[in-house]
């Protein structure tokens, strides 16, 4: 049997010995490197070693450097597509996945969310092979139905990157996102419906009036997700044009950007900048997506 | 009223069907290009026929690489025996080499070390000599598609040589191809793709990953559940304050910190800075928030520790929770490609991701290697998924729509 003392003393000091790990791993490992590189986006840096300051000159080198406007440019034009193409498209799947006469939902459900399981690298070197010149599962498919010669290199030419790495995405997380919206719209209360009809609404003005309010806080929801994951995009472009930029840069995304800096020419402090950069970016556009869709206030 | 239900329901399945089709085809294109050799990747769109069937992507995958495919099945036997031979100064191989050169090449090998110039894409007769008597035809085409410039080695040997080069000379010729060649040969034979030690190395490191991962996170999540105390509001603050800033903020100066560790190149690396997930926490939370405070005030009476309220109560009443956050961290762990790319040099330790891409760089025309590594390294999520997939489902929308 525990002595009593021991008892007291466990009872008390549960929470803190539970927390305990996750405080630890923070201060360790997200705090501290927070802070540290707020001031290594200070330091000029040459590997983990050697470190020399320039102040702001880091930033200053951003600001100047086309290839972060590049970088940019190319995240947040996917970034785009990623929310006005693939989220209505989820929308519209899962409007169809929640008829209530359709048979075999789990198996359509399950169809569309499977891409999402291969995980981004995987999409990768499968997609670019289907984007391959000649040999290509996209070119034959065009080709079959003569719409286009063969040979088109989609991951070589500069204007068909970007089209790729949308497509590739729509293709990876369009189920992904009909999850949250199926699941949102199961949820709508019938009764709402059930009212509407009564007041004459018709299906459209139904899905206006009833189905879209009802389904907000999600969809804000899946648009800040989606938005966030666009910007983090990396392993999808690096991967598919063969670990690099891809032709004219045309597939430098930021963290790419931040990876070739960084890792590649080894300068964390640089990297630390354009860390930060994305991270205030980001939160700033996530902030102003919520203000947008008026739900600010019951987020805080 | 029935013609107008069928009139909303055909093109209802007509269009769930045809975007199913869309995202199925890649997938069992993927399937299909596995199972087809060389030239067949072209002659059919997708499944050759039966008898084309073939696991030559497979083989390449586990066996040794491109050399698998030749005369010599064992070839990294046959390469240790060498280095062996070389080591206890048995002249066996070279001398084998001498005799295989017929008189013309002998001339030719003579002539041309005597100029000291080779074209590059001259096939030398030396070459033709050591592919056939190690019994590895396209040896240096192999060579080169590893990556590896045997076919220089072999220039350079020719040069080393000089000129009258003749039969006594078989012994230099020996030496030469000893330290020059041999040494080469073996790292080619050992460079095969060890695909199932990336596997392993995956699955060891997403494993334990998962374990670590799933102890702490549901020990904090039933703190922040189930528990009062101080810094418990700043606590979630913090949370929810680490999941709204992405992760590579801190890429560099984790980066630094692992260097500094010792933690650069080794497992430790991958496992230790992720040990405790903020999801994780929050799921946690959100599962044993529904847990009745009665149960646990039972156990106390019945003189439980408060690690055994965790253990014994809480842990299996959010057995759903477990399962979904299981293979949510199986999949980043499974996954990730930036940060594992950053910590592993050696390839011995290269994860499936890492080792993939690496493949890709050196099979870039061998698309059926390619997809055959794709699906192998796809598999274990899918089965997973599989598994626990209700648990999954429910896990991934519960902080969405409930919360």
């Amino acid at each position: 049997m525990l002595g009593s003392a021991y008892y007291r003393w466990q009872h008390k000091y549960a929470p803190y010995l539970f927390t305990a790990p996750f405080l630890l791993t923070f201060a360790v490992f997200a705090l501290y490197p927070m802070a540290k590189s707020l001031v290594l986006a200070f330091y000029i840096t040459s590997g983990p070693k050697s470190q020399v300051f320039v102040g702001l000159g880091n930033f200053a080198f951003m600001l100047r450097d086309p290839n972060f406007y590049v970088a940019v440019k190319n995240t947040a034009v996917f970034a785009l597509f990623s929310v006005f193409l693939q989220l209505p498209l989820s929308l519209g799947l899962a409007v169809l996945l929640n008829a209530k006469f359709l048979k075999l939902r789990n198996a359509f459900r399950f169809g569309f969310f499977s891409p999402y399981l291969l995980g981004q690298v995987f999409v990768a070197v499968l997609f670019s092979v289907i984007f391959a010149p000649r040999l290509g599962l996209l070119n034959r498919a065009l080709a079959a139905v003569a719409l286009m010669p063969s040979n088109t290199d989609w991951l070589g030419d500069p204007d068909r990157v970007m089209p790729a790495l949308v497509l590739t995405a729509l293709w990876m997380y369009v189920g992904f996102n009909m999850i949250y919206f199926l699941a949102a719209l199961q949820a709508v209360d019938k009764d709402l419906y059930d009212a509407a009809a009564v007041d004459g609404a018709g299906p459209f003005q139904r899905f206006v009036h009833v189905t879209l309010p009802s389904i907000k806080p999600v969809a804000v929801f899946v648009v800040v997700l989606s938005t966030i994951g666009s910007f983090q995009l990396f392993e999808l472009p690096y991967l598919m044009l063969r670990n690099g930029p891809g032709p004219e840069q045309a597939g430098l995304t930021i963290v790419m950007y931040l990876y070739q800096k960084g890792f590649e020419a080894g300068d964390l402090g640089y990297a630390s900048v354009v860390g930060w950069s994305l991270a205030l970016g980001v939160l700033g556009i996530s902030l102003l997506q919520m203000r947008l869709a008026g739900t600010w206030k019951r987020e805080t | 009223m029935k013609a107008r239900k069928l009139l909303i329901q055909i093109p209802l399945y007509a269009v769930l069907l045809a975007a199913l089709v869309a995202m199925l085809t890649p997938l069992v294109w993927l399937a299909a290009a596995t199972v087809k050799n060389g030239d067949d990747f072209f002659h059919y769109l997708f499944f050759p026929p039966p008898s084309q069937l073939s696991a030559e992507n497979f083989q390449k995958l586990f066996g040794s690489p491109a050399l698998a495919t030749g005369e010599v099945r064992d070839w990294p036997a046959l390469c240790r025996k060498l280095a062996e031979d070389g080591r206890a100064g048995r002249p066996r191989p070279a001398a084998r080499v001498w005799d295989r050169l017929t008189p013309d090449a002998r001339e030719k090998v003579a002539a041309v070390a005597r100029s000291g110039k080779i074209a590059p894409e001259e096939e030398h007769p030396l070459m033709a000599a050591l592919n056939e008597c190690l019994g590895v035809p396209d040896l240096f085409h192999k060579a080169d598609v590893e990556g590896l410039p045997l076919a220089e080695h072999v220039r350079g040997l020719a040069d080393r040589l000089g000129a009258g080069l003749e039969a006594g000379d078989a012994h230099r010729l020996n030496r030469a191809v000893l330290e020059l060649i041999v040494p080469n040969t073996v790292a080619l034979a050992g460079r095969g793709i060890p695909f199932g030690r990336y596997m392993m190395n995956s699955l060891f490191v997403a494993c334990t990953s998962v374990l670590i991962q799933m102890f702490f996170s549901s020990l904090g999540g039933f703190a922040l559940a189930k528990y009062f105390f101080r810094g418990k509001k700043l606590i979630m603050m913090v949370m929810l304050g680490t999941m709204m800033i992405p992760g590579q903020v801190m890429l560099a100066p984790l980066y630094e910190l692992i260097f500094t560790m010792g933690f650069m190149d080794s497992f430790l690396g991958l496992i230790v800075p992720g040990m405790v997930s903020v999801f994780g926490m929050f799921l946690f939370r959100q599962s044993m928030l529904q847990m009745p405070d009665e149960l646990l005030e039972a156990g106390r009476m019945d003189g439980c520790t408060e690690f055994g309220l965790y253990w014994h109560i809480a842990l299996p009443v959010s057995r759903p929770m477990i399962g979904a956050f299981c293979l949510v961290s199986f999949m980043g762990n499974w996954n990730s490609f930036l940060w594992p790319q950053i910590i592993l040099h050696t390839s011995d330790l290269f994860t499936i991701p890492i080792g993939l891409n690496q493949m890709v760089g050196t099979y870039s025309q061998e698309y059926g290697v390619m997809m055959a590594g794709t699906l192998l390294a796809i598999l274990p999520v899918m089965i997973l998924f599989f598994i626990l997939q209700r648990e999954f489902i429910s896990g991934l929308t519960a902080g969405a729509v409930k919360g």
